[in-house]
């Protein structure tokens, strides 16, 4: 069970939203960290570029309120103006933490562009929502098919936050939850790093049986943490565990018994850190997408 | 015609006899605390301080030195202790209106105790209004406020979504907005699939989507107003919050103050700023300094925020007793109105109501103030300032520059306060003369004159009230005490110094000086009671210290550079008298005057006069003495005269009427060709009528004559003539007494022209008898002669020529 987690490449969604810059800047410090390639990639959104065929369309302005004819030639002017700025945005990025980076445009439905392009990197960062209109935070229909899809890890930004200490990791022994440990004990530089670690167990002897197995994983890469015992954890009762630790990073393990679907998407929509979702090697799922894409420039 | 007799000796000075004293030094002597001499100025002051009406301020005239200042105030402060003491005054800051500071009225130590309780206050704000907004029921209040905001937002979108979905139409978002398009399957329709569809189909859509638009746009429409709605809810719980905080607080000092309903306002906009600034106590932690490039731009120690809680307090008399009295020793404008001061920040002046400083006015309100007129008129703008303020009632602090309208930047119009003030102006009474000629607003706001004597007649009691004087001035000085001998040697330099033997100097200052230095003397001579040896060597010494261009003067009389004689006979010469003032010392000196007479239109010139060398009055006295001679000697007959007089050897201005008769003397003696003795000296003015009249300084004259006559040897010949009126003023020195005692000297009183002519010629003057003709031989006899020989040359000489003679 030696589930050592190599990440090299790091696919960043890039649209013109602010999530997306919270994301591209989680994923440049995960990079810099893990010494990763940024693959940066902006999707024309098929969708409006249909709409924008349609005879009658129109858009209405937010927050003009103001109605617009859209016609096929703006909107791909508005798209490749977006794509330029989001380019724009990596290569800073990119640079400033002086990564490999390549940059892409496809054409598609964005959820499945991203999960094509997900299964050639090792983590698919995205932000949460893509441009919000209602000020509550949700999943966005994107961050949600991309969660629930992607084969490899998955890292959910919202806007305003980056990737910080306290690192928090949900550990139940199982190969997944191993996976997130290692990659929690090396997610943030060592003079930045604290780790706490909730252990999830049916019954108490197993929980520490489990911390003893935590640390010595975690000491293994030099690194101390702090652990709490979580007895019998449903949905409601682990949230509220894992809030009253203040994470600035939580590491959830996919396929974890006591963390369901509906559990994970509220701690996302929690918004108020970084989440990385690990998911067990080999458990891909395979899926066949039509390509679209085509390469961009990229460099150094 | 009797001759005039010398004055007796005994009259030539008042001498205060000190065994009328019945102690033996001033030390036994009780204060004097009646003010003497001073009836009338008292009176005044009385009678300005007593009436309550407006205008009636005072105004205290009289020559310095005179104890005008004690007087005043010691009637002043008797006065006050009587009243009550007056209100406090607050400056509090105007919420409307920041610039126009409001003004608090307090009963008297009340204006303290408030700006205690609202530092109080403030200082319990800082810690509760945070501590409020920290609460758990604020937070979750807030929080609830907000989610309903984003509910509404959610609900509003969510229901137009389910609507569009019923009929497979999607929202999306675009970059620059939202559209709805048409779906299958989740993806939109192309426009390839959308052409396949039935045409009813195509239409339905088109309307659903745009009646769809329509409710989005509203929708969208209506997002700010719900936002604006949302935050009004915020600011209102907000209020509510603060409310409690400081509510609670104002409430208590609103009852201390239950009876002051202007401070019930104040509190009541007080407890409104803090509710609408709460912000301004949430970050009161003080921070670093904040700086730039060394400057400090944070207002010292408070933020500027809550400056405008503070109270400042003005007039503060909770330890006042009585009304206040008042001298303001400094009268400048702003020392008299108050002013607004300025902050110097980042090179900008600013100012608040915290700033407003006090004047005198202000500090003098409900009670008196005492000024030195000379001192307000000086200072620039202050005489202005100060009647605009009495004639207004009111206190009105401005600048100059806002006074004038040199300046339009916008400062501070604190609200002006009322004044009920008795000003007191202390001045000499030429300044009272020009205020009332010159200034018409004087008359109406300074209706008391109290007019400052500086001499008072002599009564039989006056010796000893005028000996406890000393006693109680030397006593004020930590004086040496006086013994008989000398208090009535001081009580002799009081008549003096007002050169009358009827009066006494009431100029305290002048009698304070004499104590003093005959202390010095009796110090110095290592006694413990003052003599009158201590006495009589002040007065010396200080003549002694000034004079000395009298020693020169002398010196050079002496040495014959200056010509006077004192001995012989000359016509049409004769010794005149004159006096000069030199700084605190006057002193007498002879001058030598000269007539000559010859044929002439009637003229008498003075050559003075004309070299532009004399006053108006000096020639006045000239033109009198040519109608007396005309009127006497010539009346029915042309005066053929031409005479010219001159001072000799004077090479400044004269001015004056005392030389008048001994001019005519001379004249007279030129005109008679009759010698005047050189032992004798003349003053006096003269009128048409030949009446000698009285002359100021008799004293320094007949001194300057006898120091002149001594030096030389007295012959027991010389002496001076006087005014007979000026008898009552002598007060000579010691050794001029003695002199005529021993028959040395003499001093003559003389009431007409005719007695001085006989005195200084030894010839009868002579008066007309029964046919209208002088005696043979008399002086008026001789000159009436000599003016008709003039007379009637003239005509001949004024006759045509054929009449004189054949050709």
């Amino acid at each position: 069970m030696n589930g050592h987690v190599h990440i090299r490449r790091i696919l960043v969604a890039l649209d013109a939203s602010g999530a997306s810059q919270a994301a591209l800047e989680a994923a440049a410090q995960l990079a810099e960290q893990m010494e990763a390639e940024l693959l940066g990639l902006f999707v024309e959104d098929i969708n409006l570029l249909r709409l924008a065929g349609l005879p009658f369309a129109r858009e209405v302005g937010f927050p003009s309120a103001r109605t617009r004819r859209l016609e096929s030639e703006d909107m791909e002017r508005a798209l490749r103006a977006q794509a330029a700025r989001a380019q724009q945005a990596l290569a800073q990025a990119a640079e400033r933490v002086r990564v490999r980076w390549s940059f892409r445009v496809a054409r598609g439905m964005v959820a499945a562009e991203l999960l094509a392009a997900a299964e050639s990197a090792d983590l698919v960062a995205l932000g949460m929502t893509g441009m919000q209109v209602s000020p509550r935070l949700r999943l966005g229909a994107t961050a949600q098919a991309v969660v629930s899809g992607a084969t490899g890890a998955v890292l959910v930004v919202s806007q305003g936050v980056c990737l910080r200490s306290p690192v928090v990791a949900l550990y139940d022994g199982s190969p997944a939850s191993v996976q997130a440990l290692e990659l929690a004990a090396r997610l943030l530089p060592d003079e930045e790093q604290r780790i706490s670690v909730l252990v999830v167990a049916d019954d108490p002897q197993q929980a520490r049986r489990l911390e003893a197995e935590a640390a010595a994983r975690l000491k293994k890469n030099g690194v101390q943490a702090r652990f709490r015992l979580l007895a019998e954890a449903d949905g409601a009762s682990l949230r509220r565990a894992i809030q009253s630790e203040t994470p600035g990073t939580l590491v959830l393990a996919a396929g974890m018994t006591a963390l369901r679907d509906e559990t994970i998407q509220e701690l996302l929509e929690a918004g108020d850190c970084a989440v990385l979702l690990v998911r067990q090697e080999g458990a891909k799922k395979t899926k066949s997408r039509g390509k679209r894409s085509r390469p961009q420039g990229s460099s150094d | 015609m009797p001759g005039v007799q010398r004055l007796d000796p005994a009259v030539l000075c008042w001498r205060v006899d000190p065994e009328q004293f019945s102690f033996t030094t001033t030390a036994e002597l009780e204060d004097l605390t009646q003010i003497i001499g001073q009836a009338r100025a008292t009176e005044a002051i009385q009678f300005g301080i007593g009436i309550r009406r407006e205008g009636y301020n005072l105004f205290v005239l009289g020559p310095p030195g005179t104890g005008r200042h004690a007087i005043v105030r010691r009637f002043l402060e008797e006065q006050a202790a009587r009243e009550q003491p007056p209100t406090d005054w607050c400056y509090v800051n105007n919420f409307d209106q920041p610039h126009k500071p409001r003004a608090l009225r307090l009963p008297p130590g009340i204006g303290v105790k408030l700006r205690q309780d609202m530092e109080r206050v403030l200082e319990d704000l800082k810690g509760a209004i945070p501590a409020a907004f920290e609460s758990e029921e604020y937070r979750a209040r807030r929080q609830e406020l907000e989610e309903r905001l984003k509910e509404r937002h959610e609900q509003a979108f969510e229901e137009l979504r389910k609507q569009a979905e019923v009929h497979h139409i999607a929202l999306i978002r675009t970059p620059a907005g939202m559209a709805f398009a048409p779906t299958r399957k989740g993806e939109v329709l192309s426009p390839e699939e959308f052409q396949k569809l039935p045409e009813a189909e195509q239409k339905r859509i088109e309307a659903v989507i745009a009646t769809l638009q329509e409710s989005l746009e509203k929708i969208i429409h209506q997002l700010p107003q719900w936002k604006r709605e949302s935050q009004q809810r915020t600011r209102d719980l907000e209020r509510d919050v603060t409310l409690a905080a400081v509510g609670h607080l104002i409430a208590e000092l609103r009852k201390e103050y239950a009876a002051l309903p202007e401070v019930l306002d104040y509190l009541d906009a007080v407890q409104q700023a803090v509710i609408e600034n709460a912000d301004d106590f949430k970050h009161t932690e003080e921070g670093p300094e904040l700086s730039l490039f060394g400057i400090s731009i944070s207002r010292a120690g408070r933020a500027p925020s809550l400056r405008q809680y503070q109270v400042n307090v003005i007039v503060d008399h909770g330890a006042t007793r009585g009304a206040p009295v008042v001298y303001e020793d400094s009268p400048a404008y702003q020392e008299l109105i108050g002013r607004v001061e300025h902050q110097a920040q980042m090179g900008a002046l600013l100012t608040d109501f915290t700033l407003i400083k006090p004047g005198a006015l202000h500090r003098a309100n409900g009670g008196y103030l005492v000024l030195d007129a000379r001192k307000v008129l000086l200072q620039p703008y202050a005489w202005e300032g100060l009647k605009r303020c009495l004639s207004a009632r009111e206190i009105r602090i401005e600048s100059l520059g806002q006074m004038l309208s040199l300046i339009s930047t916008v400062s501070l119009e604190p609200v002006p306060i009322p004044l009920n003030v008795k000003v007191v102006l202390l001045g000499e009474r030429i300044l009272y003369y020009l205020l009332y000629h010159f200034d018409p607003d004087f008359r109406e706001l300074f209706k008391v004159a109290a007019d400052f004597e500086e001499s008072m007649h002599r009564e039989p009691e006056s010796p000893l009230l005028y000996a406890r004087l000393i006693a109680t001035l030397a006593r004020r000085d930590n004086l040496l005490p006086l013994d008989r001998g000398a208090c009535a040697r001081v009580i002799e330099q009081a008549a003096r110094l007002v050169a009358d033997m009827e009066r006494l100097s009431i100029r305290v200052q002048d009698i304070t000086d004499l104590l003093r230095e005959a202390d010095h003397w009796a110090r110095a001579a290592g006694r413990d009671v003052v003599t009158r040896d201590d006495v009589q060597r002040a007065v010396d010494a200080r003549i002694r210290r000034s004079d000395r261009v009298r020693e020169r003067m002398q010196d050079e009389i002496r040495r014959a550079t200056i010509l006077i004689d004192t001995a012989g006979a000359r016509t049409g010469q004769v010794n005149g008298l004159s006096v000069v003032q030199l700084g605190e010392l006057a002193f007498g000196h002879p001058s030598r005057l000269t007539a000559r007479v010859r044929l002439g239109k009637g003229e008498v010139l003075d050559i003075q006069r004309e070299v532009e060398l004399s006053g108006p009055i000096h020639s006045k006295g000239v033109l009198i003495l040519a109608g007396f001679l005309g009127a006497r000697y010539c009346a029915e007959r042309p005066l053929a005269l031409s005479a010219s007089l001159v001072f000799e050897q004077t090479y400044g201005a004269v001015e004056g009427d005392s030389a008048s008769s001994a001019e005519l003397y001379a004249l007279l003696s030129a005109l008679a060709e009759a010698p005047i003795k050189q032992a004798l000296a003349v003053t006096g003015s003269v009128n048409q009528h030949g009446e000698v009249q009285a002359i100021g300084g008799v004293n320094e004259k007949i001194e300057g004559f006898f120091d002149i006559c001594r030096s030389r040897g007295l012959t027991g010949e010389q002496g001076v003539l006087i005014p007979a009126a000026n008898a009552k003023h002598l007060m000579l020195r010691q050794d001029v007494i003695e002199a005529c005692e021993q028959g040395k000297f003499h001093v003559y009183p003389v009431t007409t022209v005719d007695e001085g002519i006989e005195l200084l010629t030894g010839i009868a003057a002579g008066a007309r008898d029964g046919d209208g003709r002088f005696p043979e031989g008399s002086i008026n006899r001789r000159v009436e002669e000599r003016l008709a020989i003039l007379a009637e040359l003239a005509r001949v000489y004024a006759a045509p020529p054929e009449a004189v003679g054949p050709p």
